[in-house]
């Protein structure tokens, strides 16, 4: 008998902890990745559309990454657990910056209270720091959220959000980041061009004149020394950054899709309606 | 003469093969110590930033009406200690982190008590530079949270790591010690939960 109970506790156990597994209400990533994900359905389509057309375009030009999310259930998190998770597990940041936004809102339903939160990835938190995020939650969002007007809370909320996030990374400094790309074709030219020439014209040489083989073999291996090494480091830095960072890999009027985690830290505000 | 030479090769084979194995795990251990380091350096700077803050918002609360003393006093004297429990980056031992989290919650249910009794003053509520400064503590505590955890992660990473078989021979050969957590205690989990409602 007592086997049997402990057998049926362990069984309970099981299931719960399946359970828990199972509800976990952190949705997983949207595929297609979208910017404006509304599982709650408190837009039109129309209005997501015109949402994410709008952050798509932000993201292409600046690479800062807005994601607006409204969901009916929190499961068993607090809004600020919820909206780090997405940031985290989602990514939302672009692939060499930790800029990421996350704006959350479950909407009130029956006695429940809303909930809003802005997630601020490790890069913004100086362009919006926990006070501003408060100040636009309590002064800008709520007032139109305890109305049920969530489109209206959403869009006054990026009015301050985007200038404060293009204050941070403008695109004035993602073309720095780029380089230019003359300069790059020259440096090519100086690193690849100039070393297969001196390369063919020393062959040459030691093949018509042979006086001095020993010295002529040196000077060629110098020279494939010189040339890839030289070009190895510059590859490292500047073309991987240039194409990491740019709209270059995101298709034309889609999201290109999330950088990956690690950008967030806890940092942001939130508020109840 | 020749088979001592065959068998002394043979030692030197092993060895070598024997050092080349240990060299692998050896520098994984000190990266993943060195990451510990680092994630603990983060949870020191979130915990400062805390410490920082609390001199503006005692002071805020101060300025009102009548305030109650022994509460924000309870308050400096708590950041008082937390700030002279420090923890050296390379001697992350159970017993360190322990202490450092012992003065850390101490100060966490003091402020909640402050936060709490707040409730009470009108003046404060309507006071912008307090709704800040509170804005900025939630946003600490939820950085704190966040980097307590992935302290947690990281540490239990290397602990697993520096016990398994054949890495606990080199471990304890160069004296990689198992590192502390930071661990749920009684409440612990209800005093940073510092949740304003002001309606």
């Amino acid at each position: 008998m007592k086997k049997l109970t402990l057998f049926f506790l362990f069984l309970g156990l099981f299931a719960a902890g399946v359970a828990k597994t199972n509800t976990d209400a952190i949705p997983p990533v949207p595929n297609p990745p979208r910017l404006v994900n509304d599982f709650a359905g408190v837009m039109t389509l129309g209005e997501v559309t015109e949402m994410e057309d709008r952050l798509v375009a932000f993201n292409d030009t600046t690479t800062n990454v807005i994601c607006v999310v409204t969901v009916n259930d929190l499961g068993d998190y607090s809004a600020a657990q919820f909206a780090y998770e997405i940031g985290d597990r989602w990514g939302v940041r672009s692939k060499d910056r930790r800029n990421g936004v996350v704006i959350l809102i479950k909407p009130s339903t029956g006695n429940g209270d809303g909930d809003v939160y802005i997630s601020v990835g490790y890069d913004l938190e100086g362009a919006i720091p926990d006070a501003i995020a408060k100040r636009i939650i309590d002064q800008k969002m709520i007032p139109e959220l305890s109305e049920g007007r969530y489109k209206a809370a959403i869009d006054s909320a990026l009015a301050y959000i985007i200038p404060l996030a293009l204050g941070e990374i403008s695109p004035d400094d993602i073309e720095e980041d780029e380089g230019d790309p003359l300069a790059l074709i020259a440096l090519a030219i100086i690193f690849i061009v100039i070393p297969v020439l001196l390369l063919i014209l020393s062959s040459k040489n030691s093949g018509k004149g042979g006086n001095y083989p020993n010295n002529n073999d040196r000077d060629f291996g110098n020279t494939i020394f010189i040339g890839p090494t030289s070009f190895g480091g510059y590859g490292g830095s500047s073309w991987g950054g240039g194409f990491g960072s740019g709209g270059f890999g995101s298709a034309r009027g889609g999201f290109g899709g999330f950088g990956g985690g690690g950008g967030f830290g806890g940092g942001g505000a939130g508020g109840r309606f | 003469m020749k088979n001592i030479s065959k068998k002394l090769i043979g030692i030197v084979v092993v060895v070598l093969i024997l050092i080349a194995a240990f060299v692998k795990p050896y520098n994984n251990m000190v990266s993943k110590d060195e990451t510990c380091s680092k994630a603990w350096s983060n949870v020191e700077n979130v915990y400062q930033r805390r410490l920082d803050l609390i001199p503006n918002l005692v002071k805020t609360v101060q300025g009102a009406a009548d305030y109650e003393k022994g509460t924000l006093e309870a308050v400096v004297e708590a950041r008082a200690k937390a700030t002279s429990v420090q923890v050296d980056a390379n001697n992350l031992t159970e017993e360190a982190i322990a202490k450092f989290q012992a003065a850390q919650d101490q100060l966490s249910s003091a402020l909640s008590k402050m936060l709490v009794t707040v409730e009470r003053y009108p003046e404060l509520k309507a006071n912008q530079n307090f709704l800040e400064l509170q804005a900025q503590l939630e946003g600490t505590e939820n950085r704190i949270a966040v980097e307590r955890n992935k302290f947690n992660e990281t540490v239990g990473d290397y602990n697993s790591y520096i016990r398994k078989f054949p890495n606990n021979i080199i471990s304890g050969l160069f004296n990689f010690d198992k590192k502390g957590y930071f661990k749920a205690t009684a409440g612990a989990e209800n005093a940073p939960d510092v949740n304003f409602n002001f309606d």
